[in-house]
């Protein structure tokens, strides 16, 4: 009996890429996966490393370690792979097993909140300054902030919370009724640095009410969109009477308004959780603001801890490498001390199986989560060179597409000469640029691909003007690779096929 | 976590190395300080531009907190204002929405639950459970 001769269909030869580099095996069979990633990606129309953190975060976090996914299994390959053994050695030493308990916590904990953008960041003064605008109103018929300041109170009562809880309260329900005046009455924000939009859902009584039903920009329709960020300065000018009166009645939609409070701050819990409201309060007066305080004068960031590197003979290049957190040593040993100090986190952090986790999730961040980066790259930069059709520019003339993106990036850090000392940081930046260029191009493809199922509910491309259509065949081939490997594993007789 | 020493007379751009992203600190007014995190960084017309910028934030759900990336886009800061780089490996949180930081919360509360992050958050903020 001879071995099966099946054709094999190999148009992308996607097994070429990631030949002899490190882990290259492991990588290729990490294709499909990435495929997969872009085609979700762009469907819904979200950046491929969104998705990839989306979808490893929730197989990561899955508590069944033997759960088959990619990410445990390609964990489990990396395990296996001799080229992982020096850090693997590493993290099995005591020093660093106590290391990663830390540094677990750490992440679970303050480091949540280090470096986050500061949104109540002086709303006290805000809020003063809004109320002296207002208190010089004196023909309105009422005073917005006045009218504002008793609906907080009359909701803290409601709660019956402890003194600090009612004080974060009271300011955080402030603030976020400042933010809707603001945005309701056309005062006007400056701000230092950056700001963003944040939408939120309206029913539609109160969407009809502040005018964002059926609006044509689908993004704001049943939606209010705020701008958030760090306040400089607000300029306040009288309302009419009827946006007063609008402002008033959207502060009594308190749904709405405890929606953006706890934008504005995470520490404010959901109605009748007291408990709950008291612990996260005493933690934003005792933790957050005390940390905050410690930016904003300007403390470095700290250097990696000297014991630790001295207990394991590590460099800072080694400590950085193998993805441990710089934490000041006041901070490890209180870390430490709370360990021991908590029977159930002891128990937990000690138990067998949450070390060999952590050592696993060790080898995800270190290794594992650069290269399904780096794969799903490099899969979409492949397909696209394959593809490669021809865009139309601004100025209205046709190129390749990888010519006109190369061009772009030209144009934005320029060419990488040799003798530029700078040359490997201009390559970084070209090939970031290329990535987010093409992308570009692929979201509006895949719309237009989308536009054309709604209407057919099928496509038919011969001509190959989606890039769905190149992905969809490159995943068929790829799954050909994986029959294809499992096959010659176990070789099985039968038909010659002509 | 390193600090690049950077000399825009000599460099275009500044870029980190593979697999990190870069800290921006930017000291306002000097009173107050703001940090984005970006994929890199070049100068153009009289500024510096941070390429593909990101706030960190958070949410508290289920008793859980979980960071998540607020996207900014390109921000460009004038030169006058004085600017820190540093390099890291690029955070967990980096690529995270914030619908996928809610779900990440909700489904470590159990486990959360069983380790009391209750406890973890008094010890921290000094409450003496009574």
């Amino acid at each position: 009996m001879s071995e099966i001769v099946l054709p094999t269909e190999d148009e992308f030869n996607l097994r070429a890429l990631f030949g002899v580099e490190p882990y290259g095996t492991l990588k290729q069979q990490l294709i499909l996966f990435a495929l997969e990633i872009l085609r979700t990606s762009l469907l819904d129309h979200v950046h491929p490393f969104e998705t990839l953190q989306a979808c490893t975060a929730i197989q990561w976090e899955d508590e069944n370690l033997q759960s088959p996914s990619p990410v445990h299994e390609a964990l489990t390959a990396l395990e296996r792979d001799p080229q992982t053994r020096p850090l693997l050695d590493l993290l099995h030493e005591e020093a660093v097993r106590q290391r990663l308990r830390i540094e677990w916590l750490h992440e679970a904990t303050l480091g949540r909140f280090e470096r986050t953008v500061p949104y109540l960041h002086q709303e006290d003064r805000l809020i003063q300054d809004w109320q002296h605008a207002c208190a010089q109103w004196k023909e309105s018929s009422f005073n917005p902030y006045e009218t504002a300041a008793q609906e907080a109170e009359r909701v803290a009562q409601d709660q019956g919370l402890a003194e600090s809880t009612r004080r974060l309260f009271v300011l955080s329900f402030l603030a976020a009724c400042r933010k809707l005046f603001v945005h309701l009455c056309g005062a006007r924000e400056t701000w230092v640095g950056s700001w963003s939009l944040e939408g939120f859902p309206l029913d539609p009584a109160l969407a009809g009410l502040l005018g964002v039903d059926g609006t044509e920009d689908a993004s704001k329709e049943n939606r209010l969109v705020l701008r958030f960020g760090l306040v400089d300065h607000v300029y306040y000018v009288q309302p009419p009477l009827e946006k007063l009166t609008l402002f008033a009645e959207s502060i009594r939609h308190t749904d709405l308004v405890s929606v953006i409070q706890r934008k504005l701050c995470p520490f404010t819990t959901d109605a009748g959780d007291a408990r709950n409201a008291d612990l996260w309060a005493k933690v934003f007066y005792s933790v957050y603001q005390l940390h905050r305080l410690r930016e904003m004068k300007g403390a470095s960031p700290p250097a990696p801890d000297p014991d630790f590197l001295a207990q394991t003979g590590l460099t800072h290049e080694q400590f950085d490498e193998y993805g441990f957190v710089p934490l000041d040593p006041e901070t490890v040993g209180s870390f430490a001390r709370l360990i021991n100090a908590l029977p159930d986190l002891r128990a937990f952090l000690f138990n067998p199986r949450t070390e060999a986790s952590l050592i696993r999730h060790r080898l995800f961040k270190v290794i594992l989560d650069p290269m399904l980066r780096q794969v799903v790259h490099a899969t979409m930069l492949s397909l696209c060179r394959q593809w490669n059709p021809c865009v139309k520019t601004a100025g209205g003339e046709f190129k390749p597409m990888l010519q006109y993106v190369q061009e772009r990036a030209n144009e934005e850090v320029g060419m990488a000469q040799p003798s530029d000392a700078a040359a490997i940081q201009t390559e970084t930046a070209r090939r970031i640029i290329v990535r987010e260029e093409l992308l570009r191009i692929l979201e509006a493809n895949t719309a237009q691909w989308q536009q054309a199922m709604t209407t057919d509910g099928y496509v038919v491309d011969p001509a190959r003007d989606f890039f769905m259509t190149i992905l969809d065949k490159a995943i068929n081939e790829t799954d050909g690779i994986r029959w294809e490997s499992c096959r010659n594993s176990q070789p099985i007789a039968s038909a010659i096929i002509e | 976590m390193d600090k690049l020493e950077i000399n825009w007379s000599t460099a275009n751009v500044v870029a980190p190395r593979e697999g990190c992203v870069l800290m921006v600190c930017s000291c306002q007014h000097q009173r107050d300080w703001e940090t984005v995190f970006c994929e890199f960084a070049y100068r153009k017309d009289g500024g510096v531009v941070l390429v593909n910028c990101r706030a960190k934030s958070f949410l508290i759900e289920a008793s859980v907190p979980c960071d998540y990336a607020v996207r900014l886009g390109n921000i460009t800061v004038p030169h006058q204002v004085p600017i820190e780089f540093y390099q890291l490996p690029v955070p967990a949180w980096f690529h995270r929405r914030e619908k996928i930081a809610r779900a990440l919360a909700r489904r470590l509360a159990n486990q959360i639950r069983l380790i009391g992050v209750a406890d973890i958050f008094s010890a921290l903020a000094g409450v003496q459970e009574t």
